[in-house]
């Protein structure tokens, strides 16, 4: 069984970088103020919000690619690989909820509020947890490849539409890049948001190799116990 | 100045929160996976070997 | 090749529809939804009192009544299908797939607009009755109700094939096609809002609404009509 170092690699590298992020973000980082000069602590979330958010958003991708993948060659492989990436896209997806549900509590006040990134985060995450709900209620093997696969693909296409449908609807989510004068960071926090950023992704693709790994043991298990009882 | 950073204390709570949940998420994650690796490994270890006994009989 | 493909969508098409008019079981048993809502409508809004204005809620109650309702009429043409082995036997023809794709999302399309325009001026007669009227054209109201159930349709058409064949069935259609028809619902209320109230710049807002509505019935339909040859196969 040949072993993939880079998981273990990029587990470390991924941990390193996140435990910096969080030194990072308390000891370096500026703090940032409300407008009356009092010191908006709870910004310090974003550190670690955003790049989860945006982990997950990256992590869909490769569900829809494996999607398209085992669309054109029926290889089981690019099917267990579609839905391992979205174990993970399902684990940022739910961290994202959690870390933004307590900054919401903070700066508006309340757990929850139907504002429309947060409605269009929310639709995302019924929809992930919806292809895990549709492959377990599809018993033959090669149909719930295929209907996951479509599922995958559609959930990707669907997730742009809700992310731009925020910016058009009128919304009281900070949008902190490219929303004109005033947004942006002081260069220091964007290291910081960086490094959390990069080493989230690693952390993610380790995750994402470490469960191919299980996969492909639970396979080989399943194979030599077929060979060994008949 | 203590006007300042009134806002640090009744924050901190939320802000422990997320870190912590992070924090414990990840470390869960990892060790889960890590956690039923080694089991398969010791399993697939066990055929492996019952399978060459049966080889060898 | 072309005249071809034609035939065979009329043929698919016209099978549909001769089956719902001998049997009128799509149409009946989703208008029969849509009624029973609007009574639960009625329950809703029973303490909300003569002078609450219907107009503000309403694009969202009429748009709940079509999205489940939708979601009844879409599982039922598909359970047809697979019971009498007529997907087996499209399949066993020589049609092109995109054909069968068009021709059931077009069908789905027929009934659910038919419902539809049954079932608004029913909800205007119970609700509407002596209150303040629409503020714009009632066109524009068609104008959304055919926009959006492009939409529905041809999103609708290819989940419910999928579900059809898993365990929950409309269950299973619920949890996939809520979540995916999030965009469009939004937009659909918001132009039906703004059809409805009226007021200066509501039809700009109208047709901004609007141009969202055709925007995911041209991608989402896009994607549906590509994947749809690979559903429908396995």
């Amino acid at each position: 069984m040949k072993r993939n170092p880079l998981a273990e690699i990029m587990l470390v590298l991924g941990g390193l970088l996140t435990t910096a992020a969080y030194f990072m973000t308390f000891f370096w980082a500026p703090p940032t103020a409300y407008p009356d000069g009092r010191v908006d602590f709870a910004q310090k979330i974003f550190y670690f919000h955003v790049p989860v958010a945006e982990a997950s958003f990256l992590v869909l991708i490769f569900t829809a690619y494996y999607g398209i993948r085992f669309l054109m060659t029926r290889q089981r492989i690019y099917d267990t690989k579609a839905k391992i990436a979205t174990e993970v896209a399902l684990f940022f997806v739910l961290l994202t909820m959690a870390t933004g549900i307590l900054w919401t509590k903070v700066e508006w006040g309340v757990w929850w509020q139907w504002e429309p990134r947060l409605t269009t985060y929310f639709i995302l995450t019924l929809a992930v947890i919806g292809y895990f709900v549709l492959r377990n209620s599809t018993e033959d093997e090669e149909r719930r490849a295929v209907y996951a696969s479509a599922f995958g693909i559609l959930v990707f296409i669907n997730a742009p539409i809700s992310f731009f449908i925020t910016r058009w609807l009128e919304s009281i989510h900070p949008i902190v890049f490219g929303g004109g004068k005033g947004s942006g960071l002081e260069t220091t926090m964007l290291v910081t948001f960086i490094i959390a950023q990069v080493g989230m992704l690693m952390l993610g693709y380790a995750f994402y190799q470490l469960r191919l790994r299980e996969e492909e043991f639970k396979e080989r298990v399943e194979a030599l116990k077929i060979e060994i009882g008949g | 100045m203590n006007e300042i950073y009134s806002t640090v204390i009744p924050q901190a709570p939320y802000i422990i929160g997320a870190y912590g949940l992070i924090w414990v998420a990840l470390l869960g994650f990892v060790g889960m996976v890590f956690n039923r690796l080694r089991r398969m490994e010791k399993e697939l270890a066990v055929l492996e070997e019952s399978l060459k006994r049966r080889e060898q009989a | 090749m072309k005249s071809n493909s034609w035939r065979q969508f009329k043929a698919i098409l016209r099978k549909d529809i001769v089956m719902e008019l001998r049997t009128k079981e799509m149409v009946s048993s989703m208008g029969l939804y849509a009624i029973l809502t609007m009574v639960v409508y009625q329950i809703a809004l029973a303490e909300a009192g003569e002078s609450f204005d219907v107009r503000l809620v309403m694009p969202g109650l009429i748009w709940v009544a079509f999205i489940f309702m939708s979601m009844l009429g879409l599982n039922r043409s598909f359970v047809h299908e697979k019971d009498q082995g007529c997907i087996e036997a499209l399949l066993l023809s020589p049609v092109d797939r995109p054909v069968i794709f068009f021709a059931k999302a077009t069908g789905n399309l027929i009934f659910l607009l038919i419902v539809e325009f049954l079932s608004l001026p029913i909800f205007s007669f119970l609700f509407m009755q002596g209150r303040a009227g629409y503020g714009n054209p009632v066109w524009l109201l068609a104008v959304v109700l055919f926009g959006a159930s492009v939409g529905i349709a041809a999103v609708g058409t290819l989940l419910a094939t999928m579900t059809v064949n898993t365990k929950g069935k409309d269950v299973m259609l619920a949890v996939l096609f809520v979540p995916l028809m999030y965009p469009l619902l939004r937009a659909a209320v918001g132009a039906t809002f703004a059809a409805v109230i009226g007021g200066p710049g509501s039809v700009e807002t109208f047709w901004a609404f609007m141009a969202w509505v055709v925007g995911y019935d041209a991608i989402m339909g896009l994607v549906a009509y590509g994947l749809y040859e690979f559903v429908i196969g396995v």
